[in-house]
């Protein structure tokens, strides 16, 4: 609903929208009717709108309230919150203490500015309520039984609040049961972190020796490769050697004498060959 | 609904007329099962239309993202009208006796609306709705007894200032149209609705080609 729907709602035959509010309030009235400004000295009327911007937080709410309240004026509260965080204690209070009875409440569009309009009108005894989000076809008040609005009031604040506070309480519950949960997860995810972190380290101690007893084992193999290598080396060497070559050609001697004799006196030969004279100097 | 031949077999019995509409909602499309037989597919797309817009005009056309209205679509059927009027901003509660039709609302949900397996003279939430509307539900209740439980539960679930709007024909008397339609006179609805601190606001016809139905429009004043 918009300011200026609710606005024209309310004001009277010959009435004037009194306002004082912020240019933005001012400029939402549009054309809903005679607007003037509430601090122009000029008395209210029978039919007159005021509105008012309301902070509800604010220390003269009820002063504020009480100002307005002249009889045969409609008082609508330009509140700058949610209906959702109406703060409805204070507003009660200083509206009852202002002698102001609660008609109709309205969020203003467009949603997300959020804020919202209390209708409300001067008087000692309850008036007829409007209907929330209503047209203007509600009918005509003088039709309303106001004792038995009043009852029917009684029961539907009384079953409504005491059902309101057990879904809150349903709800505080739910909550408490998740804080619960969250606590309980992080005490496991702790304790997963702490055997983890010992996992880890005992981890790295195993690895610590395993790199230690395969840099031994790799020392091991190297110290056998060289061995292997210099005993290879020493047995090609003895295989060179003339007491090899003579200590085999005997032993082809015995089995094959004439070529063990080739074989034995090659192997002189060898020996006993000198080897060529170096050239002589230019 | 459509206007059926008047039948030489009675009334359906409440079991029977829970069987017949769980079955009609199996065997028809989305338009058809709730909307009216004798119409083309295209002109229940209308129907459905011009039925939506008068409920509109009644039920109001503001609609709030931080405070909704909370409706009660009673005889929901396949959910139309509480998808529609969902998506202009309201909370939609939807109810029918029909386990066919609430498992299709379930799955075509478009937002905040709820759908449950109930007769409209069983629903009890724990909360009350600013309107109660029952589009073309009352007249298939064939049993005189279950329509006044029905209707009286209806009324009972509207808080103060709120509306109940329940479709019917405007006529002085009761008529038996067949086995599964019986609409009720405008003064058996003021008998049964007036006594429970409602005050009726007229007759909202639908005005839609010959169909006679239309809205009985009560508001809550104590």
């Amino acid at each position: 609903m918009m300011v200026r729907e609710i606005a024209a709602r309310y004001l009277g035959e010959g009435g004037t929208i009194r306002v004082d509010a912020d240019p933005e309030v001012l400029a939402a009235l549009g054309r809903a009717g005679p607007v003037a400004d509430l601090g122009d000295g000029v008395g209210t009327s029978q039919g007159d709108v005021v509105l008012i911007a309301v902070d509800p937080l604010a220390d003269n709410l009820t002063d504020r309230l009480l100002g307005v309240s002249t009889q045969g004026v409609t008082v609508l509260l330009h509140l700058p919150v949610a209906v959702g965080d109406l703060p409805v204690g204070r507003l009660a209070q200083a509206a009852g203490m202002a002698r102001l009875a609660f008609v109709e409440i309205a969020p203003i569009e467009p949603g997300w500015s959020l804020r919202t309009v209390i209708v409300c009108r001067p008087s000692p005894r309850p008036v007829p309520v409007r209907p929330f989000l209503g047209d203007d076809s509600a009918g005509d008040d003088h039709e309303v039984d106001l004792d038995s609005q009043g009852l029917r009031i009684g029961w539907e604040w009384g079953l409504g609040s005491a059902r309101a506070r057990a879904v809150e309480e349903l709800g505080r519950t739910a909550v408490r049961r998740v804080g619960q949960l969250e606590r309980e997860l992080v005490e496991v995810r702790g304790e997963l972190e702490k055997e983890l972190v010992e996992a880890r380290v005992e981890l790295q101690q195993e690895l610590v020796e395993a790199r230690r007893d395969l840099k031994t084992a790799h020392e091991v193999v190297q110290r056998a490769e060289s061995r292997a290598i210099a005993e290879a080396q020493r047995r090609a060497a003895l295989q060179q050697s003339p007491s090899f070559l003579v200590g085999r050609a005997v032993l082809t001697v015995r089995r094959h004498p004439i070529r063990g004799l080739r074989q034995l006196t090659g192997v002189i030969d060898r020996g006993t060959r000198r080897p060529p004279d170096p050239p002589a100097p230019a | 609904m459509s206007t059926p031949e008047p039948s030489q077999h009675g009334r359906l019995g409440v079991d029977e007329a829970i069987a017949f509409w769980d079955e009609r909602h199996l065997q028809h499309g989305d338009l058809l099962s709730g909307g009216d037989l004798t119409y083309d597919h295209c002109t229940n797309e209308a129907f459905y239309a011009m039925r939506l817009g008068r409920l509109l005009d009644i039920i109001g056309a503001s609609a709030s993202a931080v405070a909704p209205l909370r409706l009660l679509d009673a005889g929901c059927g396949k959910g139309w009208f509480a998808r529609a009027l969902t998506r202009c901003g309201h909370q939609v509660d939807g109810i029918d006796t029909s386990e066919t039709a609430i498992e299709e609302c379930r799955r075509s949900a478009v937002g905040s609306d709820r759908y449950m397996v109930s007769r409209l003279d069983a629903w009890a939430p724990t909360c009350f709705y600013d309107a109660v509307v029952a589009v073309d539900v009352l007249f298939h209740l064939m049993d005189d007894g279950v329509w006044r439980d029905s209707v009286v539960n209806l009324a009972a679930l509207v808080r103060l200032q709120g509306l109940l709007v329940l479709v019917d024909h405007d006529a002085e008397a009761d008529h038996l149209w067949g086995e599964y339609q019986v609409t009720r006179s405008r003064q058996g609805y003021l008998d049964v609705v007036q006594p429970l601190g409602f005050r009726y606001l007229g007759f909202h016809p639908y005005r839609f080609r010959d169909n006679a139905a239309g809205f009985h429009v009560f508001r809550r004043i104590a």
